[in-house]
């Protein structure tokens, strides 16, 4: 069968066959018995053709070659080279293949976990060692402003990493325990989520979709856009408030950016305005959201929501509250 | 589990080859109208078809020895192995343990010490088989008692070793060199390259000589090193390669001779060897004494080369491990490279064992069957010194525990039909049976081996024609061994046990018990411990269903744990030392083992019964045609 490789090779042909019936035959061949020569020809025409091995014997050199095998026989060089790996795990297995050696020396250092989550994650991950935040007698200064922590033998113990990444553990740690994590150290991992500081499409045919939930930030009681973030309206777009202490929903629509009840679907009370055109500055227009709102209106929680929180997300679990033992048995 | 199968490029049957070229062909414009089945053309093809079929078959030899997954020859797996890095194990001498002593008491006059030179020879018989077992070094004994009994010493103390085999030397003259690179070939396939020693002497005529050594421990290379490495050659042999001369390391030069010195071992023939003797003499004031040997430690560790399948297995994690233990795979492949008497070896790291150990990797060793109990524990010390203390991370300590067996309960009904054989019910279960134990002897047993039920059923369905179809039930079985109540004493404690299974336990119905053991004594009666009939709660009950402790624990369901709280039963009526507590997964699809333990068969119950449905008996079929005949009409 015929195989397509990912990549231009971009090199000269190594293999130089060609089919030379014509000149190979007696001379006399050619005048005599043509139809032979064509039907000679056609036969290793269907040797190359789809489903036969002429072009795999043609190409056999290629197939140790992570940048030129087909995918075919690129899951046979994971086979040799990453044990337990599938080239489906990966965005660009060719690539992945060939730096994975390099990962293989750094194992177990913090360059590794660096090099891990960059590569495969494009995340810039952190590694954390919690024994440095361990109180260590005649060392640490007593007290809470010392911020240290008595030994748990758990997170705040010698054999400790902590993992703050983008990415949802799930993804990450079974690859991560099986490629670089040393055994015997208890993995904690953080997710850690930030707010989207450029501007927001609203409606039309955005990635974010038409009536995208925007969850504002009680705290400060502010939209928790950016400062140079903007907003842009675009027709029959809403923007959705959730209030998670009360379960109401308020939509923030255009071209006045209306507060109400979508639950409802009416109105709960006009909460304010914001005058249209499209472009709208909603920090700099209205920098505390209070004062959209009556002294009655309910106040906005986003404790519990990730999209527009600058917090890390811890996940939890088992019987630590903040810092649960995490991912896949290594067993 | 890499994918095993050969890669299959194309159709290799003849047939399929010329209907294919016959259908090429016909589709050409210039052979359109061209009779393929006429005997020229016809001939014409079969010959054009023969030749497809075998370069055909070339083709996809040579793409399956191209990859390490695929290879069958030897020699390309060892390749591609050696591509990675990784040099399968050669044969290895099997090991015993001798106290070894000399009864000097007769002699005129008893020297300080004495010596046993190295390769002193200790022999052992096994059937018509005689194998050799030699020192390897010089030992010396001492009159420690004053009574003339010397007894020589090791740094082991009164133990010594002596390695089987026979040590064979092969010499080389180094010729004109006329490249770089120096090859000298061992032409024996059977050699234990651990006992490998090369000399490297000035002339043939020479006493003085270098010592070689292999360049995996060497710390430091320069141009003067003196080191040899060697691989498996593409038909078994071994060969020597030296270095650069004057760049990486120092190479033989012409005129030098090269002595190689090696045991070829009898493999795992030579194992488990209780009784050895000697003929050897220690020579004192010119008056011969005999020494004496008892056996410490039956010989061990005695091991053919590695097989291909083992080195399609470490290479690779040989190779993702670089020679450094970091992850708990790591452990797994630089053990199993470097340790012999290992059927199975699983690690994990402290973290994820049930208590968390931190700082510590937990290893778990199944040994293969010749290897003693005493020898079992001379593995895990080697593991320790020539593996984890070397190459794992500072601080982190290996920890040893026994594996823990889960027992498999199979319950196969089989519906087959009646016309399609001559076997009976009692043939047909006996075949299934043995269908059942085949799959697990070759599916389980070893860790992170993982039951299937479907690959079961699969077998099952495979085994003989007239079967139907197959139903199967697979409950997870463990033992328990508990403390019995001893007889006539006052004091006798109950015990709380905590059995841990690998799935979740089935939810109590109102049918049935998800958990049942077999029999005991309890208070005097024959009981089983079961489930009380829609409840977690567990109770001990008499033979005719009677309650005879209404609660003795409990289960729980999704944990997989079963507790048993205030349990001290009299004795145990299969006489065997353990309760066999059965339990019914939520799920028996999938049963897959954790960290130690390990799944093997437990008990088999198979029934054979013809099918009855007459959707599938030859003359409700024929029946059914009849009568689509007279819709027909």
């Amino acid at each position: 069968m015929a195989y397509a490789t990912d990549l231009d090779q971009n090199r000269r042909p190594i293999n130089l066959h060609d089919t030379r019936i014509k000149t190979v035959v007696p001379e006399h061949f050619l005048e005599q018995y043509p139809d032979f020569i064509t039907f000679i020809e056609k036969y290793y025409d269907f040797l190359d053709s789809d489903g036969n091995f002429g072009y795999d014997i043609k190409n056999i050199q290629y197939y140790k070659d992570i940048e030129s095998t087909p995918r075919t026989y690129l899951q046979r060089l994971y086979e040799e080279k990453a044990p337990g790996l599938s080239t489906e795990l990966f965005d660009d297995p060719r690539i992945t293949l060939k730096i994975l050696y390099t990962l293989y020396k750094i194992k177990g250092t913090g360059l590794s976990v660096d090099f891990f989550f960059r590569h495969f994650y494009k995340d810039a991950a952190e590694q954390v060692f919690p024994k440095r935040q361990m109180f260590i007698v005649g060392e640490s200064e007593i007290g809470v402003e010392s911020n240290k922590f008595i030994q748990d033998s758990y997170f705040y113990q010698i054999y400790s990493i902590l993992i703050r990444s983008g990415v949802v553990p799930n993804e990450w740690l079974e690859i991560y325990k099986r490629l670089i994590h040393p055994a015997g150290f208890e993995l904690f991992a953080e997710f850690v989520t930030e707010t989207v500081a450029s501007n927001i499409v609203i409606g039309g045919s955005g990635a974010l979709g038409t009536s995208p939930s925007i969850v504002l930030d009680s705290a400060a009681s502010t939209l928790s856009i950016s400062e140079t973030g903007t907003i842009t309206f675009s027709s029959a777009s809403s923007l959705t408030g959730v209030d998670s202490d009360i379960s109401l929903r308020f939509i923030v629509d255009e071209p006045a950016v209306n507060l109400y009840d979508s639950d409802e679907g009416v109105p709960l009370s006009l909460l304010g305005t914001i005058e249209y055109p499209y472009m709208i500055n909603i920090q700099n227009e209205y920098p505390d959201i209070k004062s959209l709102l009556n002294a009655t209106s309910p106040t906005f929680d986003d404790s519990d929501y990730i999209q527009m929180s600058n917090d890390y997300m811890t996940f939890d679990r088992d019987e630590f509250s903040h810092y649960p033992s995490v991912g896949p048995d290594s067993a | 589990m890499a994918n095993r199968t050969t890669i299959t490029n194309s159709q290799l049957g003849f047939n399929n080859i010329k209907t294919s070229l016959r259908s090429y062909l016909d589709k050409q414009d210039e052979f359109s109208d061209y009779n393929f089945e006429g005997s020229a053309l016809s001939s014409l093809l079969d010959v054009l078809s023969y030749n497809t079929h075998l370069n055909g078959l070339i083709a996809n030899f040579a793409l399956n020895e191209t990859f390490l997954n695929t290879a069958q020859l030897r020699s390309s797996v060892v390749n591609i192995a050696a591509g990675l890095g990784y040099t399968p194990r050669s044969a290895k001498s099997a090991i015993a343990s001798l106290r070894i002593t000399a009864n000097l008491a007769a002699a005129d006059t008893r020297p300080e010490y004495i010596t046993l030179a190295a390769g002193a020879v200790f022999d052992a018989k096994v059937g018509t088989q005689t194998f050799h077992f030699t020192t390897t070094e010089e030992y010396i004994a001492y009159d420690n008692d004053g009574l003339g009994i010397y007894t020589f010493q090791s740094d082991n103390g009164t133990s010594i070793d002596v390695i089987e085999g026979t040590r064979r030397t092969k010499t080389f003259l180094v010729d004109t060199v006329t490249d770089d690179s120096q090859i000298y070939v061992l032409t024996d396939s059977n050699v234990d390259l651990s006992t490998l020693k090369v000399y490297v002497y000035d002339n043939i005529n020479s006493d003085s000589y270098e010592e070689y050594t292999n360049i995996n421990t060497l710390s430091t290379i320069d141009e003067n090193s003196t080191f040899y490495y060697v691989n498996e050659t593409y038909n078994g042999f071994y060969e020597l390669n030296f270095g650069v001369q004057a760049t990486l390391g120092k190479a033989p030069e012409p005129g030098n001779v090269i002595r190689v010195s090696y045991v070829a071992p009898s493999g795992s023939n030579a194992n488990g060897i209780r009784t050895f003797t000697t003929s050897e003499k220690v020579t004192v004031g010119g008056q011969g004494f005999l020494i004496s040997v008892t056996t410490v430690t039956p010989s061990a560790l005695g091991d053919e080369k590695e097989s291909i399948e083992s080195i399609r297995i470490n290479a690779p994690v040989s190779y993702a491990a670089q020679r450094r233990l970091v992850t708990a795979d790591d452990y797994v492949g630089v053990i199993s490279n470097s340790i012999q008497g290992i059927k199975s070896i699983n690690a994990w790291g402290g973290e994820d064992n049930v208590p968390a150990k931190y700082g510590k990797v937990i290893l778990s060793v199944i040994f293969e069957d010749d290897v003693s109990t005493s020898n079992q524990a001379v593995i895990q010390q080697k593991i320790v010194d020539e593996v984890t203390d070397k190459f794992s991370i500072i601080s982190i300590d290996t920890e040893f525990t026994e594996p823990e067996y889960s027992y498999i309960d199979i319950n196969a009904q089989v519906f087959y039909n009646e016309n399609l054989t001559g076997l009976t019910n009692k043939a047909l279960e006996s075949i299934v049976r043995n269908t059942i134990s085949t799959y697990f002897n070759e599916q389980t047993g070893k860790f992170n081996d993982i039951f299937r039920k479907s690959r079961l059923i699969s077998r099952i369905d495979d085994v003989e024609s007239s079967i139907l179809s197959s139903v199967v039930t697979a409950n997870v079985a463990k033992r328990l061994y508990p403390t019995l109540a001893r007889p006539n004493t006052v004091y006798n404690y109950p015990y709380d046990y905590t059995i841990t299974y690998l799935n979740p336990i089935k939810v109590p119905t109102s049918v049935g018990y998800t958990v049942i053991s077999d029999s005991f004594v309890y208070g005097g009666q024959i009981c089983q411990l079961t489930n009380v009939i829609g409840s977690t709660q567990l109770q001990i009950v008499d033979l005719l269903g009677g309650v005879v402790v209404n609660n003795i624990g409990y289960y729980d369901p999704a944990g997989g744990v079963v507790y048993l709280q205030g349990f001290l039963p009299d004795s145990i009526v299969s006489g065997k030392g353990y309760i066999k507590i059965s339990t019914v997964p939520s799920s028996d699809a999938v049963i897959k083992p954790l960290r130690n333990s390990v799944l093997t068969l437990g008990t088999t119950t198979v029934t054979a019964s013809p099918d009855v449905n007459k959707a599938n008996s030859l003359i409700d079929q024929a029946s059914i045609i009849s009568t689509l005949s007279n819709l027909n009409e």
